[in-house]
C-alpha cells in the first residue's frame, strides 16, 4: 500500500508539472495580444505591483520557515525556561532580542503568533515585533548609507526606535492581561507532543506548517503590495506634498505614507532618503522609525491573528508613540 | 487513499509561484523589477517554492478521508489554516494569493515610463541643495524644475552591461556618497574626457557630480541617451532626458535626468528614447545652480535592453 501511495505521489508531481508546462505554452500568445489592450497606467501598476512581491517572496518565505521551525522546535518548556518573570525584563530582553534578530515585516507576524503560542507573553511579543524589523544590521546599514554615510539618522532611527518600542510594549502590558489573539486561533496550541518525536518527522511537521502558514499570509502582502503599487501610480507625490508643511503635519503625512506604501525596512530607507529635499529631517525620521513598526500589509496580517479591539489599540498606540517621541526629539536632530 | 483538491491547489500554486520567478529569470524581465543584486536571493526563492512544492505532494493524497491532521503535530498546532474557514472566505484568499500569478504571467512588466516619472515627482538633487530646503516644491508654476536623482547613496558595483554597445565605466567600488569625498574628486577625473559619455554604468555617480557643481562643468561637452520627459511648465524647447534609479525594486524607482534645451524639443514625444550631444551650461534655480544641456545634435534610438541605472 505504501508504495503504491508512494507512486501516486509522484505521479501526481508528474501531472501538475505537466500542467504547469501546458498553461506556460498557452499563456505566451495571450502575453502579447493583452499588453496591447491593457490601460498604459494598469500596466505600470502591474509593474509596480510584481516588483515587490518578488522582492519580498524571499523574505516572506524566511519568515514562514523560521515560524515553521519555532512551531515544532521550541516548546513552551523552552520559552518558561528563558522568559524572565519580570514584566519590564522580559520586555527590556525581547526588545534587545529583536534588535538582533533580522526579520523584515513580511515575515515577523507569523513568528510573533507562533512565539505567543508557545507562551511568550503578549506584551514581550510586541516588544520583539516591534524591534526586530527596524532595528538589524541590515537596517542600520541601508540607512547610513542612503543617507550618504549619514551615523546621525541612522542611530536617531534606532534609538528612537528601541525607546518607543520598550514604551508601546509597556503601555501594552498595562492595558490587555491575556494574549488577545482571536480565540479560535490560540484553540489547541501546543500540546507537549512535539517532544520526543523523532527528529525527521518534526521536520516533516516543521515543513507542512510552513506551507500552510505561506498560505495564511501571503494573501496580506499581496494586498499590501497591490495598494503600495496603486499609490505610486495613482497618486502624484504633488498631492502629498501640498498636503505636509510645517512640523507637525509633514510628519503625519510621511507617517501616514510609511502606513500604505508598507515597504520592507530594508528599502525604506533609500524611499526616505528620496524625499530629504522635500520634507524636514524630522518628518522623515518618522517615516523610518513608523514604517517597519506597523504598516498596512502588517495591519490586516495582525487583524487574522489578534482581536479587532486589540489591533486598533496597538495600531493607536504605536502612532501617538512614534508621534509624540519624534516631536520631541525634533530639536535635537535639527529637522 | 483519497484525493485532496484543496492540497493539490496549493501544491500546484507553490509550483507556479517558483515558475513565476523562474520565468522572470529565463526573459531577462527580473532586470524589470528588481535590482540585480538581489537575483540571487529570488533564485533561491525559486528553490525553496520547488522544495516546498516536493514537500506538498504527499498530502494530496490522504490515507482515510480525513482532513489533514495529520501533519505531525496533532494538536499542537492552531487552526486558522485555510483548510478551516468558511468556503467562501476560502475562495476569496485562494483568489488572492493566485491574482499575482495571473497577472505575472499574463501581463508582462514593463518598463517604467515618463507618467511614473510625473507622479514620482521631481526632487532636487539632495547633493545639490547647499542650505536645508524646508519649503515644499513649487507646482506646476515652477518652470525650471530640474529633476535628479535623490536617493543614490549606495555602494555597490555599477551593473555589467551583457548589451554589445554601451560600454561600462568600471568605477571603484562606492564606499560612500560624501560630497566632498567623492563627488569633488570625480570632477577632476569627469573633466579630463574631452567628451562626458554618459553611460547606464556611471550615470548616476557622473549625474551626481555634475549636479553638485555645475559651474566646473560648463562649457563642457556632454553625449548621454535617456527617455524623454516633460514637467508641466517647461517651455517648447525644453525637456529632461532622464533614467529611473533602481536601488531595490522598481517600487523604489527615482529618476535622474538633465534638463536640456533645443529647437525641436516640443516635437519630440514623452517616453521616446534619444541620444543626445551638448554643451553644459548653469542656469540658477532659487539659490541654486544647476545644469542644463544646450544640445547640439540629438536622435532618436531604440529603447536599451538595460533601461534602468542602478547607484
Amino acid at each position: 500500500m505504501k508504495l503504491i501511495r508512494s507512486f501516486v505521489v509522484d505521479f501526481s508531481g508528474v501531472i501538475l508539472i505537466g500542467f504547469f508546462l501546458a498553461f506556460m505554452s498557452f499563456i505566451n500568445p495571450i502575453n502579447e495580444s493583452l499588453s496591447g489592450a491593457i490601460p498604459n497606467s494598469f500596466l505600470n501598476l502591474n509593474t509596480i505591483f510584481m516588483s515587490i512581491i518578488i522582492e519580498a517572496l524571499p523574505f516572506i518565505l524566511i519568515g514562514v520557515i523560521i515560524a515553521g521551525f519555532i512551531q515544532m522546535f521550541i516548546t513552551e518548556d523552552h520559552v518558561k525556561r528563558w522568559m524572565p518573570k519580570n514584566k519590564v525584563t522580559a520586555i527590556f530582553m525581547s526588545c534587545v532580542i529583536g534588535s538582533l534578530f533580522p526579520a523584515c515585516e513580511c515575515g515577523i507576524v507569523p513568528i510573533v503568533r507562533r512565539l505567543i503560542g508557545k507562551g511568550v507573553p503578549l506584551y514581550a511579543a510586541i516588544g520583539f515585533m516591534l524591534t526586530g524589523p527596524l532595528i538589524n544590521p541590515i537596517v542600520i546599514f541601508s540607512t547610513y548609507m542612503a543617507f550618504g554615510k549619514d551615523l546621525e539618522i541612522a542611530l536617531a532611527r534606532m534609538g528612537i526606535g528601541f525607546v518607543a518600542a520598550l514604551v508601546i510594549a509597556l503601555i501594552i502590558s498595562f492595558l490587555f492581561k491575556n494574549n488577545q489573539m482571536k480565540q479560535k486561533a490560540y484553540l489547541m496550541s501546543t500540546a507537549t507532543n512535539i517532544t520526543g518525536q523523532p527528529f525527521l518527522k518534526r521536520l516533516d511537521g516543521m515543513l507542512k506548517h510552513t506551507i500552510d502558514e505561506f498560505f495564511d499570509m501571503g494573501k496580506f502582502l499581496i494586498i499590501g503590495a497591490f495598494l503600495a503599487a496603486f499609490v505610486q501610480t495613482y497618486v502624484s507625490s504633488k498631492t502629498l506634498l501640498q498636503l505636509g508643511d510645517g512640523l507637525v503635519s509633514s510628519t503625519l503625512v510621511m507617517m501616514g505614507l510609511a502606513f500604505i506604501l508598507s515597504l520592507c525596512s530594508e528599502a525604506d530607507a533609500f524611499i526616505g532618503a528620496s524625499f530629504k529635499n522635500v520634507f524636514s529631517r524630522t518628518s522623515i525620521l518618522s517615516f523610518l522609525v513608523y514604517g517597519p513598526m506597523i504598516d498596512l500589509k502588517n495591519t490586516l496580517m495582525l487583524l487574522a491573528v489578534f482581536n479587532v479591539r486589540f489591533v486598533v489599540i496597538l495600531v493607536s498606540t504605536i502612532t501617538v508613540v512614534v508621534f509624540s517621541m519624534i516631536i520631541m526629539t525634533s530639536g535635537l536632530i535639527g529637522g | 487513499m483519497s484525493f485532496n483538491l484543496q492540497q493539490a491547489l496549493k501544491a500546484f500554486i507553490l509550483l507556479m509561484f517558483s515558475g513565476l520567478i523562474i520565468k522572470f529569470h529565463l526573459t531577462g524581465e527580473i532586470g524589470k523589477l528588481i535590482n540585480q543584486d538581489y537575483n540571487l536571493l529570488s533564485k533561491i526563492a525559486a528553490a525553496i517554492f520547488l522544495f516546498l512544492f516536493i514537500m506538498q505532494l504527499p498530502r494530496i493524497w490522504t490515507k482515510e478521508h480525513h482532513h489533514d491532521h495529520d501533519h505531525e503535530c496533532n494538536h499542537s498546532c492552531d487552526h486558522t489554516h485555510v483548510d478551516d474557514q468558511k468556503p467562501f472566505v476560502k475562495i476569496i484568499s485562494y483568489i488572492i494569493i493566485v491574482f499575482p500569478l495571473v497577472t505575472g504571467f499574463a501581463i508582462p512588466p514593463k518598463v517604467l515610463d515618463a507618467s511614473i516619472a510625473e507622479k514620482k515627482g521631481v526632487f532636487l538633487n539632495k547633493a545639490n541643495v547647499v542650505e536645508q530646503q524646508d519649503k515644499p516644491l513649487e507646482n506646476s508654476n515652477d518652470d525650471t524644475s530640474e529633476p535628479s536623482l535623490s536617493s543614490s547613496d549606495q555602494n555597490s558595483n555599477p551593473t555589467d552591461q551583457t548589451n554589445g554597445t554601451e560600454e561600462v565605466h568600471e568605477l571603484p567600488v562606492q564606499e560612500q556618497i560624501d560630497p566632498e569625498k567623492v563627488l569633488v574628486p570625480m570632477i577632476e577625473e569627469i573633466l579630463k574626457e574631452p567628451v562626458i559619455q554618459m553611460k547606464a554604468g556611471n550615470f548616476v555617480i557622473y549625474g551626481d557630480t555634475i549636479h553638485y557643481d555645475p559651474e566646473k562643468f560648463s562649457g563642457k561637452e556632454i553625449t548621454l541617451k535617456g527617455f524623454v520627459y516633460k514637467e508641466e511648465g517647461m517651455t517648447e524647447s525644453q525637456l529632461v532626458i532622464s533614467r529611473f534609479v533602481i536601488t531595490h525594486c522598481v517600487a523604489d524607482a527615482s529618476i535622474i535626468g538633465f534638463l536640456s534645451e533645443f529647437k525641436g524639443a516640443k516635437d519630440v514625444k514623452e517616453d521616446t528614447w534619444i541620444e543626445a550631444t551638448g554643451i553644459i551650461d548653469v542656469f540658477d534655480y532659487g539659490s541654486l545652480k544647476l545644469p542644463r544641456i544646450n544640445v547640439t545634435e540629438w536622435k532618436i534610438v531604440d529603447e536599451p535592453t538595460e533601461p534602468y541605472v542602478y547607484p
